[in-house]
């Protein structure tokens, strides 16, 4: 009886053990579908050797069809190039911090990843290899597709990233309910400037008393300074992202000198204004302090209106979004400003490892995504058949008893990755095949920014540059909302930026932008 | 004989071992392994290169936290809150303890007791959320209902400063406090009845037998305690200060720690090493703060001391 006893506790406790183990070997698999299984055993009913790589790319979701959709894009480049790619979806919210670690730690068995933000840090850091001499021999088709484009973020002469191709004219735009809008006569062709959308917000309040008129997007009301035409014809934030490090800036009136933007007539003039709506119960009271994102609200019905960076509107009016999927009602996209390509719009790119082992198979696998329609299509939308049909005016449509919010394919690639140009339209947003290469041919017509292609990098002042991200989280959100008196705290937040050491940093900015300049020459 | 006894007392303490090889495993791994990380608070991270061949910079990397006031007002704020959090825990927890001892319904004793613990196994982001009910502008309770009530004007209390210390102390309690209380009452259930049955027929009353055997019998624990909470004293509920006062910018004055300071201006910048010589500045200064306490304990109280 004492022996089994025993015997019993020592099973007991190497179950324990055993248990422990396991929960730490065990490699998360959430997110990432099985792409073990369909990599051919070996290569042997073709004569060259085909390669493997391995692309970590973020999304929101599952994509059950991955097995689907990854042969068909195998079959493609395995044809063209002799490459083979597996794509390991990392879950967006931690995408930054895994991808990091997983730099960190040497992973030899990720080749591609995907970046969206701080160019000059990743370069900084050694996070992605230089690609100068690969684009040379391999990447033909995205340097002929991008053009200037591709040298949004160069470091000491070298090209880091290869950015996605799509409409890079930013409009900062205004956006509302159009049949709110109609129903009370509101006229949005009379807007001149974003001063004026006070008087539509009253009508608002007045007919709509349960409506929000205007609700903030990340964490302010108007999310681009930018909007100050006259005063400040040719913006530029200098790589700076709002409510971030937005530091020193172009306003375009004084060349090239570096402002402190904060300290301008235009930003007090912006404060007083959100000043005036907040207390005329405009702006949410809670704006200032909530998470919830305004386009969200605005999906939901509470919300009128929120302004955001888009792509897709004019300078000769508003224009008209037809209702989708997730929105049901038309909306209303007015453009604030005229678009410029400025040195800092949210280009997602794809970088190759520093660790990467076959850094000249990635380099043909991303060509093939500037060159190839088939490639490009299969990606964005899945496989032909089974997730789309073509129409027969050349767009496409979802396959019947497929829509948005069910395809089994249902990724961030048709916003992140490869060629637009080379997709086609789906027959919602456009009866013209030519829709999507028509948006990204503008590029050519719109003014680029003259400093386009600078980079900040804040090490040399990475101190400064520190405190002074953290002093403009304290008070941008709440002065840009109108939560608190700017006539009070403006000038406590000037001085706070003086204190953090503000000035440093716009030096260091207007050293390397003085530097840059002249080597554009 | 002697052979099999060695071997069997061998025998009866492998199993002990066995039991105790996954919490010292887990110790292990998860708390001593990750300290050799500690040196990338020195360098300068290139990804390229590795970890261990990246730059050394020296102590270029703590400069920030004492570049502006905000090294001044985070430990400020740090220290502070932990003082007024462990005197309060304390003096609550003891109260509470000895009430629920003293009742006599051993049953609704529990009751409470599990009521008190409830909101510490409540997720913080909730919490943040109830306490958004009460102090929203737009909806909350205090702004639509009470202070109309009392006749007060509306406050933007997530633009206000002035009542968060109060607020967060409170928060802090009402999720805290239930844990205190079961430490102190197992304590309590532990004292030797008889020594009340004697106090009792001397003629002592009921405050009489608090301050003269129970308080004297709880001592070693509220040393202990107090010594474990000193050594955090310098860490702090990183959900208390984040997420209660919806991270808003304009109490940053009076809510910042050091946790949420960190989080708030490296995490962004995805600056590992920053994020790292601030977490050796916080052990550090903890880990001095320890030993100190341990000494001044070692002198007032020997038997109390944790080594």
């Amino acid at each position: 009886m004492q022996k089994i006893k025993k015997l019993l506790a020592a099973v007991l406790s190497l179950m324990v053990i055993l248990c422990i183990f396991s929960g730490c070997g065990g490699q998360p698999e959430a997110g990432e579908p099985d792409n073990a299984g369909d990599r051919p055993p070996a290569a042997s009913d073709t004569p060259q050797e085909i390669e493997h790589i391995n692309f970590a790319a973020f999304s929101y979701g599952e994509s059950p069809d991955y097995p689907l959709v990854i042969e068909r894009l195998n079959e493609i480049s395995r044809e063209q190039i002799g490459v083979e790619a597996s794509i390991e979806f990392i879950n967006a919210a931690t995408y930054v911090e895994q991808i990091g670690m997983r730099l960190a730690a040497g992973d030899k068995d990720m080749d591609i990843w995907s970046p969206g933000w701080d160019f000059p840090g990743i370069i900084s850091r050694g996070q992605a290899m230089a690609l100068d001499s690969l684009l040379d021999e391999y990447g033909p088709d995205i340097k002929s597709a991008l053009g200037d484009l591709l040298y949004f973020a160069p470091m000491d002469g070298k090209n880091y990233f290869v950015p996605f191709n799509s409409s890079k004219r930013f409009y900062s735009t205004f956006i509302c309910r159009k049949d709110i809008a109609d129903a009370h006569g509101i006229d949005l062709t009379q807007v001149k400037s974003f001063k004026d959308l006070a008087a539509i917000f009253e009508i608002i309040k007045e007919k709509e008393p349960q409506m929000i008129p205007i609700a903030q997007m990340n964490g302010v009301i108007i999310s681009d300074y930018n909007v100050y035409r006259e005063a400040m014809p040719a913006y530029d934030p200098l790589g700076g992202i709002p409510g971030l490090d937005i530091m020193g800036v172009l306003t375009g009136a004084e060349g090239t000198k570096v402002v402190n933007i904060y300290e301008t007539e235009e930003y007090a003039d912006l404060l007083k204004t959100m000043r005036e709506w907040y207390l005329a119960g405009y702006i949410p009271k809670d704006a200032a302090t909530t998470m919830e994102s305004g386009s969200l609200m605005y999906y939901e019905g509470h919300v009128f209106s929120y302004t955001m960076p888009e792509t897709s509107a004019s300078s000769d009016g508003p224009i008209v979004h037809a209702g989708l999927s997730r929105v049901t009602y038309d909306t209303y996209v007015l453009a604030l400003n005229a678009p410029v390509i400025n040195s800092s719009d949210g280009y997602y790119s794809l970088a190759i490892s520093p660790h990467s082992q076959k850094p000249e198979a990635a380099m043909k696998w991303m060509n093939l995504l500037y060159k190839d329609a088939d490639m490009v299509n299969t990606l964005y939308w899945g496989v032909e058949g089974t997730h789309w049909v073509k129409n027969e005016n050349g767009t496409i449509r979802y396959a019947d008893g497929i829509e948005a919010g069910n395809t089994g394919w249902e990724t961030p690639f048709c916003w992140s990755v490869g060629d637009t140009a080379l997709s086609y339209a789906f027959d919602s947003e456009s009866d013209d095949p030519d829709y999507k290469r028509k948006l990204v041919a503008q590029n050519d017509s719109a003014p680029y920014s003259e400093v386009f292609g600078f980079a900040f990098l804040p090490d040399n002042v990475i101190t400064e540059y520190t405190a002074v991200t953290n002093v403009i989280a304290q008070y941008v959100y709440a002065l840009e909302c109108g939560t608190v008196d700017p006539d009070k705290e403006l000038p406590n937040f000037i001085q706070a930026l003086r204190n953090a050491g503000i000035d440093a940093v716009i030096a260091e900015k207007q050293r390397q932008l003085d530097e840059f300049m002249a080597s554009k020459e | 004989m002697k052979k099999t006894t060695a071997k069997s007392k061998r025998g009866k303490y492998l199993y002990y071992y066995l039991f105790m090889l996954p919490g010292l495993l887990y110790l292990l791994i998860n708390n001593y392994i990750p300290m050799i990380g500690i040196f990338i608070a020195f360098k300068k991270l290139n990804y390229t290169t590795g970890i261990f061949a990246s730059d050394w910079v020296g102590f270029d990397n703590f400069q920030y936290l004492f570049r502006t006031r905000d090294a001044f007002i985070i430990t400020r704020n740090t220290v502070l809150y932990n003082l007024v959090f462990i005197f309060l825990y304390t003096i609550l927890g003891i109260i509470i303890a000895i009430f629920l001892s003293e009742m006599r319904r051993k049953r609704l004793a529990r009751l409470y007791q599990s009521v008190l613990l409830l909101p510490n196994l409540v997720s913080m982001v909730i919490v943040s959320y109830l306490a958004f009910a009460f102090l929203s502008s737009e909806n909350g309770l205090l702004n639509n209902a009470i202070l109309p009530m009392l006749g007060m004007a509306e406050i933007s209390w997530y633009g206000t400063p002035g009542p968060w210390p109060v607020i967060l102390t409170i928060v802090s309690c009402w999720c805290y406090t239930g844990v205190e209380v079961i430490i102190y009452m197992s304590v309590i259930v532990g004292i030797d009845r008889s020594l009340y049955e004697s106090a009792e027929i001397d003629g002592a009353g009921k405050w009489r037998q608090i301050t003269s055997i129970t308080l004297p019998m709880l001592k070693p624990t509220i040393i202990i305690l107090q010594l474990m909470f000193i050594g955090r004293i310098f860490h702090s509920d990183f959900g208390l200060f984040y997420l209660i006062p919806m991270n808003s910018g304009m109490l940053y004055n009076v809510t910042s720690t050091l946790d949420t300071y960190v989080y708030t201006s490296l995490v962004r910048l995805q600056n590992i090493p920053m994020a790292s010589a601030a977490g050796l500045y916080q052990s550090f200064v903890g880990f001095v703060l320890v030993i100190c306490a341990n000494l001044a304990v070692r002198k007032l109280e020997p038997d109390s001391a944790l080594f």
